[in-house]
């Protein structure tokens, strides 16, 4: 996948991957109460998966740029190796403005854990929407 | 001016890589905006994503 078929392809893989992602995270988070919300239920559904559609179309079309460099065959693999460097890329530029305003930007550990657990559980979504895509483009061809 | 229906199709095909490409890049930045709160780029969206921002981990006040 390298075309500019396949970063739109690529996007709307992860935008799907990153919807479904974002919905289960704030379910995940509502089992585990590591962050208690502070909105209602229709505007977090919102929000999330409003959310994990950005995550997701990013994390999509930098899987479609650069599917066939990464090390792993697996496309789970590869998934969650990308998905995996994007948050912690984010979140190193966090911990700087964390480091630079400790009160506006705090830390809390368990929700760094979470996020990083939800990261790869995103990775392994974005690897099954984009082994069945694969496929339904070898079955159409 | 008619420069031929080859530079048409390259221009195209130029164009229509670009789009995605800028697409993808300004999801990108939108990412950036919702997980750091940037409220100096969107005002409004520090409140409007704060949950989700803490859900996935990123420091918040």
């Amino acid at each position: 996948m390298t075309g500019s078929k396949d970063l739109k392809r690529g996007a709307g893989l992860g935008l799907a991957a990153g919807v479904a992602w974002g919905l289960l995270a704030s379910l995940i988070n509502a089992l585990t109460g590591v962050f208690p919300f502070e909105q209602g239920v229709l505007h977090t559904m919102i929000t999330f998966a409003a959310g994990g559609g950005v995550f997701g179309i990013v994390a999509g079309g930098f899987m479609a740029l650069v599917h066939d460099r990464l090390p792993t065959r697996s496309p789970y693999a590869k998934a969650v190796l990308l998905t995996t460097c994007i948050w912690l890329i984010l979140r190193a530029g966090a911990g700087a403005l964390s480091w630079m305003n400790p009160l506006r930007y705090h830390a809390v550990p368990s929700e760094t854990i979470q996020g990083f657990l939800l990261v790869v559980l995103m990775g392994l979504i974005l690897g099954a929407v984009w082994s069945l895509g694969v496929r339904g483009v070898a079955r159409a061809g | 001016m008619n420069y031929g229906k080859a530079a048409e199709k390259r221009v195209d095909g130029l164009l229509g890589g670009l789009v995605p490409a800028l697409m993808v890049v300004g999801m990108a930045f939108a990412l950036i905006v919702i997980c750091y709160g940037m409220e100096s780029v969107a005002p409004g969206v520090h409140d409007l994503f704060h949950d989700f921002r803490h859900v996935i981990g990123m420091p918040c006040h």
